[in-house]
């Protein structure tokens, strides 16, 4: 019962959240939204017990994310309230683009059969996700790791381009 | 630790629903939190009035209480019934906002600390990783702060403040790696059980990594570039003044505060100390000030860094010795 009420009440947050983010017209705000929906996401991951995968939600997404946005937000210019209204066909593409977009997201929601597992919920997530790394997904996770790697140098290469 | 077997029988004895015991005995952890924050904070702020003063053949304050004791009680009631003022064109929600975000974080890492055998308000598995994905939240409080208060000054410390935080993150996460490689896990009460012997002497080059960034996370000096008095007035919080200055000021004694317990619990042994067991949380509170001591006195020794120090320090220097750390943490394992 307790989780059930929690989860609607998750839920209202993120879905007037995700609405406000896009709304907003001020990008600063909408960021800052943002970030409160993504603690929301990590909340439902609380809720279903696997606190390994909120808690990286909270670190990578409204540690890093949101703060390299804020970062961009506050070192490129940008005027505070823009205000370009919008084109007949800008509109038209935008209401057929969300159109389909709604409609694929409701054909899948309804042509899916959730399965619900008996199995009780995994107490120790973190222990078992470092073994499933190590043996049964260990490829997926060191090509991982090479992307990281190039992206890391990509990184460097840009900021020394910058010098000369 | 929450709903134990006794009040859960009281519980069904009085015909309480145990959704409304568990909301109970939070919001009474809560109150708890707060008040041992609070009194961490005037401490800590006695202390470092007294202890600089020390560092500066001077006596400090003296005239309200016992050797000033109470002067920290006057400047809150100073605070408290001062103008609350807003910026004529600060963004009014942001700007009332980031104390909030700041201070709420700070005072969350404390959840998952153990203070003895036993004593600790939520045991998370991923409890290390709590206690470092927390503060990423205050980061962006600052950066709330410094961009509603609009002012050039209060930016300009968010930005570095933030920079510095998010570069410090990345070697202080992996220093500890090493510590997690040993005890074999990532609670925090199982890695202070499991430290027969101290960690500072098992993980040296991890303890000066994270004493290291853990003084760029919490802002002090030589890391105090978020609040340069002598370039930016006071940083990201300039604009603010009275109840909300207050706010930032107590998060930044609660994260000193929280820094010393992490650094208690991850290399000085936690609740470990001769003697029976209920003394734990004692020997804890010793290390704790001891390692508030040493963060003091790096504050009022070391001149401050500039700020492409700073970034050279971290990324260059620190964020290697850590991945060497893991490396050599890794081989001694093997070879153990």
């Amino acid at each position: 019962m307790i989780e059930q009420v929690i989860f609607f009440a998750l839920a209202a947050v993120a879905i007037i959240s995700a609405i406000a983010v896009v709304l907003s017209r001020n990008l600063f705000h909408a960021v800052m939204i943002l970030g409160g929906f993504l603690l929301t996401i990590a909340g439902f991951y609380f809720l279903l017990n696997a606190d390994f995968v909120g808690i990286m939600q909270v670190f990578v997404y409204v540690g890093g994310v949101i703060v390299v946005m804020l970062f961009g937000i506050m070192l490129t210019p940008h005027e505070a309230n823009i205000t370009n209204a919008a084109k007949l066909q800008q509109k038209l593409g935008t209401y057929i683009a969300v159109a389909a977009l709604i409609g694929l997201l409701a054909m899948i929601f309804i042509r899916t059969t959730f399965i619900t597992s008996p199995a009780e919920p995994v107490k120790d997530t973190v222990s078992l996700a470092g073994k499933l790394f190590m043996t049964n997904y260990v490829l997926p996770f060191e090509v991982i790791s090479v992307l990281l790697l190039a992206a890391l140098v990509g990184a460097i290469i840009v900021a020394r381009k910058e010098e000369h | 630790m929450l709903s134990s077997t006794k009040l859960l029988e009281f519980a069904s004895n009085y015909g309480i629903p145990v959704w409304a015991l568990d909301g109970a005995i939070a919001i009474v952890f809560a109150v708890v939190l707060f008040a041992i924050c609070a009194i961490s904070v005037i401490i800590n702020v006695y202390l470092l009035r007294k202890i600089s003063a020390d560092f500066q053949l001077r006596y400090g304050p003296m005239h309200v209480g016992w050797h000033g004791s109470l002067q920290l009680f006057a400047d809150a009631i100073k605070l408290l019934t001062k103008e609350d003022i807003f910026p004529s064109n600060a963004d009014r929600w942001i700007f009332r906002l980031a104390p909030v975000v700041t201070f709420v974080p700070a005072y969350l890492g404390f959840l998952v600390l153990p203070i003895g055998h036993g004593i600790v308000i939520q045991d998370l598995n991923v409890g290390l990783l709590y206690i470092l994905a927390i503060p990423a939240i205050g980061v962006a409080g600052i950066i709330m702060a410094g961009f509603g208060s609009y002012n050039k000054y209060a930016i300009i410390g968010s930005l570095r403040s933030a920079a510095q935080m998010v570069s410090y993150e990345v070697p202080r996460a992996l220093s500890i790696i090493g510590i997690v490689m040993i005890a074999g896990s990532a609670k925090l009460s199982s890695i202070v059980g499991a430290q027969h012997v101290w960690y500072i002497i098992l993980q040296p080059i991890a303890f000066v990594v994270f004493l290291v960034s853990t003084l760029a996370e919490i802002n002090s000096t030589p890391f105090d570039l978020p609040e340069t008095e002598s370039e930016l007035v006071n940083g990201y919080y300039t604009e603010y003044s009275g109840m909300r200055f207050m706010f930032f000021f107590f998060a930044e004694y609660v994260a000193l505060f929280a820094a010393a317990t992490l650094t208690t619990v991850l290399f000085l042994g936690g609740w470990h100390g001769p003697g029976p067991e209920y003394l734990g949380p004692i020997w804890f509170t010793i290390k704790t000030f001891a390692m508030i001591w040493v963060i003091m006195w790096i504050k009022w020794t070391l001149p401050r860094f500039r700020i492409d120090q700073v970034m050279d320090l971290g990324w260059k220097v620190l964020l290697p010795l850590a991945l060497i750390n893991v490396l050599i943490t890794g081989l001694v394992m093997m070879i153990i």
